[in-house]
């Protein structure tokens, strides 16, 4: 039977290590994806619906519940290179506003080796943020 | 009224590792797992490989310059998949390039469920002086 508690603030069994419910909801990340550009299908995720494949390099990343709002914190790695290995230059482009406006439910993602777009085979991405 | 929850562990019913928390503006639900991040240190990757703060990390081991691996989790990921995300400060260098674990050619970096290697690179192999790694995705 799915039971429901509500509770402000969690402690250890001896009074310790006081975390308010806040703190909870407000520190834990809200998505995550690791991703191939090779394919819009994950690796793993959580809270992503679906990678849209735009153009070489370039991709959005959709979330299943939104953001309250756009501004969310967006963190990621891409290793620009489209094997093992990575590309010397590379780089990132996140939740930028470049071509692909963000919102609470999507953000773009591109990976530049330094002289052009490239289908990067490792990328990680996660939010935090307000959940709507 | 405050209410407070003495608790050292908590378990979902249903599922043990799987506890739903409400979203901030309370129109929809999250499971509390998969959101909270499963390891995270914060080293030097110069000198000693000293690590200033971290969670769930076993070990790290200095693989030579601007090379750390493995860096071993305590409780191990349920998979090589998860994401790892990564973030340099405090170096002489500026433009690093820094590398996750991503199965770079050669004997240093496959990413298994139990470590990953990191890399700092700005030409040639560079000691990173700080280096933060973050993960998130399944344990074990």
């Amino acid at each position: 039977m799915a039971s429901e508690l509500r509770v402000n603030t969690l402690k250890d069994a001896s009074g310790n290590n006081s975390v308010a419910m806040s703190t909870v909801t407000g520190g834990v990340s809200k998505s995550f994806v690791n991703f191939d550009m090779a394919s819009t299908t994950p690796r793993d995720s959580f809270n992503i619906s679906s990678l849209t494949d735009r153009l070489t390099g370039k991709f959005t990343v959709n979330l299943s519940s939104a953001h309250a709002d756009a501004n969310y914190g967006c963190v990621g790695y891409s290793n620009s290179y489209a094997a093992d290995g990575f590309t010397a230059g590379m780089s990132m482009g996140l939740h930028s506003n470049l071509e692909v406006t963000s919102t609470g439910s999507a953000y773009a993602i591109a990976s530049f080796n330094g002289s052009s777009y490239v289908d990067a085979k490792y990328n990680s991405t996660a939010t935090h943020g307000d959940l709507a | 009224m405050a209410s407070i929850l003495k608790v050292d562990d908590l378990r979902g019913i249903t599922a043990a590792g799987n506890i739903t928390i409400t979203s901030e503006g309370g129109s929809t639900t999250m499971q509390l797992q998969q959101g909270l991040c499963k390891s995270w240190i914060y080293f030097e990757q110069s000198g000693t490989h000293e690590a200033y703060d971290s969670f769930n990390i076993a070990s790290i081991t200095d693989a030579g310059t601007g090379r750390s691996y493995p860096v071993a989790f305590t409780s191990n990921m349920g998979n090589a998949n998860y994401s790892g995300t990564i973030f340099q400060s405090g170096s002489a260098t500026v433009n690093d390039y820094l590398y996750f674990g991503n199965n770079y050619t050669g004997s240093f970096g496959t990413k298994t469920s139990a470590s990953y290697g990191v890399r700092g690179y700005a030409g040639t192999d560079q000691d990173v002086g700080d280096f933060h790694v973050v993960i998130q995705g399944d344990l074990g």
